[in-house]
This record gives structure tokens, C-alpha cells and sequence, in this order.
């Protein structure tokens, strides 16, 4: 009776014993297990992302030249060279990762945090982990965030506009909005000066640029709540002056008042999207001019020509007629030239200046920009095909016109 | 008999148990640091090489270069990780206004800075001669002008005043720029700091 008992509560107490390892231990953490951080914070929208490394653009030349690739590390990369090699999930392990297939069926597009495969690869429990942590080896966060994106807009095989404009838009917003280059803050510059509104040196803030041979450059640019006062009236004006509603024109663009208060440039704002299709609709070569281009029948002149579109006739203004077009896309990509879409006259002035040499942008992210414009159907056909799909833009080295 | 069948199941559960961490890794420093780093060329390259920084690659000469022709200074841009870091916490660009990271951007570059602004790639050691027209200068090209450091507002670097100042300089190399440097601490590429040692160790030639 006695070794009953005893054997009774022996196997009592292993019992509450195991039952208690068991809660100790299937909470217990690794001692450094919650250091890890292998997620990413508020991933960044503007990272570029394909399934693919190389993407050739719709519109690229016949025989596809520098600008018309884009370049770069895709998703399938990625998970090649972090997830399936020969030994892994190239191999006999499931699942396999190795083409578009295997890879979406890992995938809820459209939503990257239910996606098994971005939660994998960005979780920090360390038993889920993929690559298995004790590899030492992680994503880089370039990398996640490139297949959040990828996820988020929707997994698709090949690239569209939803995966371009994010990217395009914040290479020309970021890259050529930046400084005291095509800023909303230089609009106090010498063409944005003629106006209505006026504006006072309290309105701004000077800085000076040390150039390294030591030589001094003064800028000036304007502050809010001056800045989007002049900017956005200057916008408006721009786009009621070409809907033939002058009359109606918040401010026009003539001058008012001819003192500069201090240096500053002409160039075109870009620091927004709305910023960009405004230049693509009126191209600043069409818009800004340094002196007056054009008289109305009550003799106010206008620093704007009468006709954005590049007018063949007017006769007060020859330069109206031959004036070069150039725009956002021909200023950036040296491989095509613009036509005016009126005279069908290509010409080539400024062509790609604003590229690789001059504006800091790759090849490849040349072909992004390109990639975008042509995409997005808020710049209208008549500044992508013509004003009767006869093309404004030309391939230098085919000749062959970009058509819808 | 029984009673060691039953002492030996307990035991084994308990092993078996013992298995079953939530994290069950204790995972070693050097891993874990691993994991938790920031990529110098995978994560802070690319956003100094493209976008907002686009001035610094294929630009005009007034800019520092950090790129030109698909050739990526890897120094000069590690080189500048203090001014990096000051504008991802807000600072002002240091050429011209009106210059921001994107949050996400500034938050890279911020925990690259505070894990030490390291390269993840590990220079092979120098071999060779090294002089100064063939390899210190481009170095000092690339690296230590522009116009808010030598040769704008700090003072110009010849061959005589780099053999001058020896000793500052190796301490500088010797700590990766976290000493010796009068504009304060900075961080130097592992190749930079290889190649100035290798030449003052082979007597500073100059061609």
C-alpha cells in the first residue's frame, strides 16, 4: 500500500513537474532572441519594384537603346539570392521559390502584411524567420521594402504605371525640385516675379553658395505663406490664360514691376506631382520667357506665348512659330527630340541636357521617367502622340516617332 | 524495472520540453549584430546615388561626387556620414537649401550613423607600392574636398602638408576618423585608411 502510494505520488509530482517545464519553457526566450529587429518601418512608397531585373519600356526605341531599360534588382533576385539556392528553396525544399508561380503563391497582392512571404522575411520571432536566423543572414531593408512594393501594387509580372509613378515622380520631385534648382522656393525668379502679387524682400530668404574657387553666389527664395500664394495663383493663371478665359485669370503673367530684389534663377518648379503635369500640359518653354512674347488687343503684354501648343502664324511674333520646344521628357532623354505639336517641327535644342551628364539621372532611371509619362493618363495624348496621333516625339537615332 | 522506465520518460520529457522556446536561440553577438545592421552599399548607397542626391552623381563639378559613370565613390559618401546624419535629424544640407531624406531615408541613415557608419564590405589588403600622385590624391579628391570641407572653407591638402602632418593624419586613419581630425570626428572608409597607412609605412613617396 505504501509503494502504491509512493509510486501514486511520484508520478504525481513528474506530472506537475513536466506540465510545469513545459509552461516555463515554451515562453521562455532566447536571451537575445528579443533584440532582433528584422522589420521595417513605414517602408518607403517611392522605392522602385519589379519581379524582374530588366524591364524594357513600352515606348522604347525599335532597336531598344540606353534610355529604354530599366535596371534593377528585382524581386526575383532577391529571393534568388537570399531563398533559392540549390540547397534551399532552389532545391528539394518546399516550397520552391525559383519563378513568378512559386513565388505569388506566397503572396496576397495587394497586401504585403497578409502576404506569408513579406512576413516571413520581416518577422523577428526567431523560430519563423526566413533566412533561419541562425544563417546570419537578412534582407537588407532596400530589399523588404522592395517586395513590400512589389506586393502593395499588386504583384504583378511585369511592371505598369502603379509601380513607375511612385518612383518617377520622387526622382523628379526629390532630385530635380531639390536646392535652389527647380523649386516652388525660386518663384520669386525672374519670370514668376512679373505679376500681380507683389512681393517684398521680407518675403524671402537669401543664402549664399560658396563655389570652391571661393567665389560667392547670392539666392533668394520665397517663404511661406508668400511662396504658395504666388505659385499656386501663378498656376492658375497659367491654366485659365490657356483655356482662352483671360478674363477670368486670377493674376496675369505680365509684368508689374522690374527690379529683381535679388539674384535668383528661371527655372520651372517641380516639387509636385500637380507640379509636373502642369509642366507637361505647359511646357516651360512655352509659358516663361524672359521677355514679353505676346500683346493683346488692348496692348498688355504677356510673358507667355499666345499659344502653347507652338503656334505656326502670329505674326507680331515670329518667335512664336520657331520658338524650340523643349519639354520635361526631351529635356531628360537625349536619345529623342520634341515637335511642337502645331508645326510638327521637331527641333533640338536643350535635348537631354538635364540627363546623365548634367541632372544626375542613370540610364535606367531616364527609362523610368519615360516609363511614367507615357503611362499616365493624367498628361493628356496631344504632349505624349500629337495633336492628331502624328507624334511629337521622335527617336534620334530610328527616326521613329512614338505613337499611341 | 518499471520505475526506471517511468524515471527515464520523465526525464526524457523534460529534455524534450526543454525544447520548446518561444526563441529558442541564444543567438551569438556577431549574428545578431549582423541581422541588425544597417547595409552601408545596399541600404545607404542607393539613396545617395539616386533621387534627391542626384547632383552628387554625373553632376556638375561643383558638387561632391559620389557616383559618376556607374562608378560608385564608396568612400566619399561614407566620408560624409556625420553631415548625413545632421540632415536626417533635420539639419540643413550643407551646399544649398531645400534639401530633406524622406523619413524613411532619414531613419536608414540615422541607425547606419549610430551603428558606426561602417562599410559592409571588407577591403582586401594592400599590396604594391602606393604613392601619392597614383593613389592619395584621388583619395583626397573624392573624399576630402568640397566646398564646406578642404579646399572650400577648410584648408587646401598638398603632398608637403600631408607629410607634415603625419602624425594627425595617422591617428585619423588608425581610428577610422573618430580622432586626430580638427573638423571633428567622421568616418573613413577601411580602403582610405588602409591605403594613407600602407604609404606613410613605405615613406610617403611621391610618385
Amino acid at each position: 500500500m505504501d509503494n502504491y502510494r509512493f509510486k501514486k505520488a511520484f508520478t504525481t509530482s513528474a506530472l506537475i513537474l513536466a506540465v510545469i517545464v513545459m509552461a516555463v519553457q515554451c515562453t521562455k526566450e532566447g536571451v537575445n532572441a528579443p533584440l532582433i529587429s528584422r522589420n521595417v518601418v513605414n517602408p518607403d512608397s517611392t522605392v522602385y519594384a519589379s519581379f524582374y531585373d530588366t524591364v524594357w519600356i513600352d515606348k522604347r526605341d525599335i532597336t531598344v537603346d540606353v534610355n529604354d531599360v530599366i535596371m534593377t534588382n528585382g524581386v526575383l533576385s532577391i529571393i534568388n539570392t537570399n531563398c533559392a539556392s540549390p540547397a534551399c528553396h532552389g532545391g528539394g525544399i518546399k516550397p520552391r521559390l525559383t519563378n513568378y508561380a512559386e513565388i505569388k503563391a506566397l503572396v496576397t497582392p495587394g497586401n504585403p502584411e497578409a502576404s506569408k512571404l513579406y512576413q516571413l522575411v520581416t518577422t523577428s520571432d526567431v523560430v519563423k524567420a526566413m533566412p533561419p536566423v541562425n544563417y546570419g543572414v537578412d534582407l537588407s531593408t532596400s530589399d523588404k521594402t522592395k517586395i513590400y512594393n512589389w506586393i502593395k501594387n499588386g504583384a504583378n509580372e511585369r511592371p505598369g504605371l502603379v509601380d513607375f509613378r511612385p518612383a518617377a515622380v520622387s526622382l523628379l520631385v526629390n532630385g530635380c525640385g531639390s536646392a535652389n534648382c527647380h523649386n516652388q522656393a525660386t518663384v520669386g525668379g525672374a519670370w514668376a516675379r512679373r505679376n500681380l502679387i507683389p512681393v517684398a524682400p521680407g518675403d524671402t530668404v537669401n543664402f549664399t553658395f560658396t563655389e570652391p574657387s571661393g567665389a560667392f553666389r547670392n539666392f533668394a527664395q520665397l517663404k511661406e505663406p508668400k511662396l504658395s500664394q504666388v505659385w499656386n495663383a501663378y498656376k492658375d493663371s497659367v491654366r485659365k490664360f490657356y483655356a482662352d478665359t483671360v478674363a477670368n485669370a486670377s493674376f496675369r503673367p505680365y509684368k508689374t514691376f522690374n527690379t529683381p530684389i535679388v539674384a535668383s534663377n528661371v527655372r520651372g518648379p517641380l516639387n509636385s506631382y500637380d507640379d509636373l503635369i502642369f509642366d507637361a500640359i505647359y511646357p516651360k518653354a512655352r509659358r516663361s520667357s524672359g521677355s514679353a512674347q505676346h500683346t493683346n488687343a488692348s496692348g498688355v503684354r504677356f510673358y507667355v506665348f499666345s499659344d502653347h501648343l507652338g503656334a505656326s502664324t502670329p505674326a507680331a511674333s515670329p518667335s512664336n512659330a520657331r520658338n524650340p520646344t523643349s519639354s520635361l521628357i526631351s529635356r531628360i532623354d537625349s536619345t529623342i527630340v520634341v515637335a511642337s505639336p502645331r508645326t510638327k517641327a521637331f527641333n533640338f535644342d536643350h535635348h537631354g541636357d538635364m540627363a546623365y551628364q548634367d541632372g544626375g539621372f542613370s540610364k535606367a532611371e531616364i527609362a523610368l521617367v519615360k516609363a511614367w509619362y507615357f503611362a499616365d493618363p493624367n498628361i493628356p495624348d496631344i504632349w505624349k502622340y500629337g495633336l492628331d496621333g502624328t507624334g511629337v516625339y521622335r527617336y534620334r537615332k530610328s527616326g521613329n516617332i512614338i505613337r499611341k | 524495472m518499471r520505475k526506471a522506465t517511468l524515471l527515464s520518460a520523465v526525464l526524457f520529457s523534460i529534455i524534450w520540453l526543454s525544447a520548446c522556446y518561444k526563441n529558442y536561440y541564444d543567438i551569438p553577438e556577431d549574428t545578431l549584430n549582423q541581422i541588425n545592421s544597417v547595409s552601408f552599399r545596399k541600404d545607404v548607397v542607393p539613396i545617395m546615388t539616386s533621387g534627391a542626391c542626384g547632383c552628387h552623381n554625373n553632376g556638375t563639378s561643383r558638387q561632391i561626387k559620389f557616383s559618376w559613370n556607374d562608378t560608385i565613390y564608396y568612400s566619399a559618401i561614407q566620408a560624409r556620414s556625420t553631415g548625413l546624419n545632421d540632415m536626417a535629424k533635420g539639419g540643413a544640407h550643407p551646399g544649398e537649401g531645400s534639401i530633406f531624406f524622406t523619413p524613411s531615408q532619414a531613419s536608414i541613415v540615422r541607425k547606419w550613423y549610430d551603428q558606426g557608419a561602417k562599410d559592409d564590405f571588407v577591403p582586401p589588403p594592400i599590396t604594391g607600392p602606393v604613392t601619392y600622385d597614383k593613389n592619395i590624391v584621388p583619395i583626397y579628391r573624392t573624399d576630402c574636398t568640397g566646398s564646406t570641407c578642404h579646399g572650400g572653407s577648410a584648408v587646401t591638402l598638398d603632398y608637403n602638408a600631408m607629410r607634415a602632418d603625419s602624425s594627425t593624419i595617422k591617428l585619423m586613419m588608425r581610428t577610422q576618423g573618430q580622432q586626430g581630425h580638427p573638423g571633428g570626428p567622421f568616418s573613413i572608409a577601411s580602403s582610405t585608411s588602409l591605403t594613407f597607412l600602407a604609404w606613410y609605412s613605405q615613406g610617403a613617396p611621391k610618385n
